[in-house]
């Protein structure tokens, strides 16, 4: 069930007053495990197997992890919990597209090779829980983190219901102490974490679905009738549209847990006012960056074996990155880009301009290039196909085609994005949580109420599931 | 704060509420895709008891289900869907081998001859066949939830979102009034004496006749009347050479419901004044109907040909009011003689 759905309404409210009727903790734990995966079935009822099957597996392994000594008993452990979560990606998300690629490689030898028509439903979530459960093992290994946990709270880390199904991906050193300790949610907290939810779902609802989604499918579904006004429209609008939707979820995700009196960390922090690639990667989906960044990057070896070797590391680590996203060659190629950036930056790292870009004040023009650029790196990212992004960039010079958008509806998104931008920059080292409390309550009311107000004039008509929601 | 901000969201919820109703819109289903499946299930569930009705938003405000019901013994099932083609629906069915009623087709000269493009009969058809893989558990209460709200709420009415509601109708002096309204068996009954008349008639002549007409856009109703009256006189028989193949693709499909035991019945529905011209100059019965009635190897209905159903008017030249579709009903009911239509 989305967050934005009735059912989803109807489903807290009923766990929210359960979770206040039962006093004990471990009674609300056991409420929230089974709210979790009530909440998971929902999506496809015989996937709760796999996601306990999963949970079950990582729990044990990282039980006898922590219970040898011996280092090649360990690394054998940690490499079957390893491998098992990379089998089920596998299986699940990159079935279908390794066999069409192996059939493509062998046509390229002259072997004809017909694959099955496989017909594999991918399950909700799964890129999710995998790479928490991994981390956990990995941690476990590294003897980061202890592995004496009660089943019940690994089981609740994994699937807890705010960040099962998209994220953010919460580390087991962080939620796991918060599981095992008990607590009760302060007054705060829960102000908190309501408004939370409500501003997330206005950047949902309203601003990704209602406000920049419409244009962006309609030029992108054949960007031939569109000329380059209207395609840099759609492609700065997109920008707008994958921010709010998933920003808006993990604001959702994290107010929620927050009412439960769960701290998650930050996902997003004002990312289009970053001052270079890698400032940007420190902004966007933080949790998945920086999994990325001690588990993979790290674990190749960081920056710690020569320039040549770090480039190769932020390369490859950004196409897992990339790949993370989807089953495409278009995700492997914006990965690819981002790790061509991150390469090239280092490279440029002892330049005078990197200093001059972050003066306060002067560091507009830079961060409006690194906009610029991730923009249009966002190509591939929604093109379903090369084809289509090779029509979208050839659109953004198609000047002699006539626009075909309103010339209002354009100015309204560029409006929409100027200002997302605008707000990014004016609050990028501020917290969201200290800016709204500088509001007095009548305005802070009146900004809830507001969100509140604007998705329900927004709802009804087509429900788009989040972006991120088959990752 | 949260309780402050609770307090404004239902406050406006109310006021908007209250703004609709005093301008007489009432909550309303909605014809949704789920509610077309619904439908479509009964279809195949009923068996040879289902009195199956395709095509568009004629059949779906002239028929009386209720009446349809009393006079014919069969179970009615609205399948029509508005402003729509009829053929996919009817591919539908005949690629469903549970389906073994009988079949009710609104006839339209224009639907016949033009080209099956992608519209939300095609669309509905598509996603009916998906359906049974796709959609996970979770949907069906969102489904029955969803219902259930716009059900009562009139920012919902008719489809609209409430943003809709609030710019077209409570912001909007020149707002059309609520005068038709959907039902949880879909068939729809408009009311006809909501809307201004005779505007709204040249509003939808002028719609329906097509384009050519110079009239400014503060054009008073003896210069719209006059100009569509032009257009009529000018009109031409449309070219009907497409026409011929088209009816062999639909009566090769007919056939194929018949070998089965399906009966099926095309209904050419009222229509009068402007709309009954126009369509007389563009599809001229000899080369249309006639033809069609000729080839299509099935039975047919015209209302121009029945005595009790020829003196039926629509208001707005296509679309019966609600109350006179009991009554039409009931004698096309009477007409129909579906045992010998078999």
């Amino acid at each position: 069930m989305l967050f934005n759905s009735l059912t989803f309404l109807v489903f807290i409210l009923l766990v929210y007053l359960l979770f206040w009727l039962f006093r004990g903790w471990g009674a609300r734990k056991h409420l929230l495990l089974t709210a979790s995966y009530l909440f998971y079935a929902a999506w496809n009822p015989p996937y709760v197997f796999l996601l306990l099957a999963s949970t079950s597996l990582d729990w044990w392994l990282a039980r006898w992890i922590s219970r040898t000594d011996l280092p090649a008993r360990r690394r054998a452990l940690l490499i079957l919990s390893v491998s098992s979560n990379l089998a089920l990606l596998s299986y699940f998300k990159y079935g279908k597209f390794l066999l069409a690629n192996f059939a493509a490689a062998l046509a390229a030898f002259g072997i004809h090779y017909s694959p099955p028509a496989l017909d594999i439903v991918l399950p909700v979530g799964i890129s999710f829980y995998t790479f928490a459960s991994l981390s956990y093992t990995i941690d476990v290994y590294r003897r980061d983190v202890a592995a004496d946990w009660k089943f019940r709270d690994y089981a609740l880390f994994v699937s807890f219901f705010p960040h099962l199904v998209a994220g953010p991906i919460v580390r087991a050193n962080r939620l796991l102490p918060q599981i095992a300790a008990p607590r009760d949610p302060t007054a705060a907290q829960v102000g908190w974490g309501m408004s939370l939810f409500c501003m997330g779902l206005f950047g949902k609802v309203v601003m990704a679905d209602y406000v920049f989604a419409p244009l962006v499918d309609l030029v992108y579904a054949d960007v031939g009738k569109f000329g380059a006004g209207d395609v840099w429209t759609a492609v700065l609008s997109f920008s707008g549209q994958i921010y709010f939707d998933f920003a808006g979820y993990s604001l959702c995700a994290i107010g929620l847990a927050l009412c439960f009196g769960f701290a998650f960390p930050d996902n997003f922090r004002y990312p289009y006012a970053a001052r270079s690639f890698s400032d940007f990667w420190r902004r966007w989906h933080i949790s998945l960056s920086t999994w990325l960044r001690d588990y993979v990057y790290i674990g190749m070896g960081g920056n710690r074996h020569g320039i040549w070797t770090t480039r190769r590391n932020l390369l490859l680590t950004m196409l897992i990155g990339g790949l993370w996203h989807g089953a495409s060659w278009m995700f492997v190629l914006w990965g690819c880009l981002h790790g061509f950036y991150l390469a090239a930056e280092r490279l440029m790292s002892g330049a005078p301009s990197a200093s001059f870009n972050r003066q306060p004040g002067r560091d507009w023009p830079g961060i409006l290039l690194v906009f610029l650029v991730i923009t249009l790196t966002w190509i591939p990212f929604r093109a379903a196909t090369p084809a289509v992004a090779a029509n979208v960039l050839k659109g953004l010079f198609a000047f002699t085609r006539p626009n075909a958008l309103y010339p209002s509806a354009t100015i309204a998104q560029l409006m929409g994005i100027s200002a997302t931008v605008g707000w990014h920059y004016m609050q990028r080292d501020a917290s969201l949580e200290s800016r709204f409390g500088r509001l007095g309550g009548v305005v802070q009311a009146v900004v809830i109420a507001g969100c509140l107000i604007a998705v329900f004039l927004c709802s009804g008509g087509d429900q788009r599931a989040f972006i991120y929601f088959q990752f | 704060m949260l309780a402050s901000a609770a307090l404004i969201f239902v406050a406006f919820v109310v006021m908007l509420e209250m703004a609709l109703a005093a301008r007489g819109y009432r909550p309303t289903v909605l014809d949704s895709e789920s509610s077309w499946f619904k439908q479509r299930d009964r279809a195949s569930a009923l068996g040879s008891r289902a009195l199956i009705m395709i095509g568009a938003s004629r059949i779906q405000l002239d028929l009386d289900l209720d009446a349809l019901r009393a006079g014919t013994g069969l179970e009615p099932v609205q399948l029509a869907v508005n402003g729509s083609s009829s053929m996919p629906v009817l591919r539908d069915l005949v690629d469903d081998p549970t389906i073994r009623g009988t079949v009710l087709i609104d006839y339209y000269d224009g639907t016949i001859l033009g080209a099956e493009g992608e519209d939300d009969a095609a669309r509905y058809e598509r996603d009916y066949k998906k359906r049974g893989k796709q959609v996970p558990s979770g949907n069906q209460m969102e489904e029955w939830l969803t219902s259930a709200l716009h059900m009562r709420l009139r920012a919902y009415a008719d489809g609209a979102s409430p943003l809709d509601s609030l710019r077209l109708r409570v912001l909007n002096p020149e707002a059309t009034p609520q005068y038709l309204i959907t039902r949880p068996d879909r068939s729809r009954l408009a009311d006809y004496a909501r809307v201004k008349m005779p505007d709204f008639l040249y509003a939808r002549a002028i719609r329906d006749v097509g384009g050519g007409m110079a009239l400014g856009p503060g054009a008073n109703n003896d210069e719209r009347r006059r100009a569509i009256e032009q257009r009529i006189d000018a009109l031409l028989p449309l070219d009907n050479s497409a026409f011929e193949s088209r009816v062999q693709v639909i009566g090769d499909l007919v056939a194929l419901l018949r070998k089965r035991g399906v009966a099926v019945v095309f209904v050419r529905l009222p229509e009068s004044g402007y709309e009954l011209e126009a369509n007389d100059k563009r599809f001229p019965r000899m080369s249309y109907w006639d033809f069609f009635a000729s080839r299509i190897g099935t039975s047919t209905v015209n209302f121009a040909d029945i005595p009790a159903l020829k003196y039926f008017e629509c208001p707005d030249g296509s679309h019966l009011d609600y109350r006179d579709r009991q009554a039409f009903t009931e004698r096309l009911a009477a007409s129909l003689d579906l045992e010998k239509m078999q």
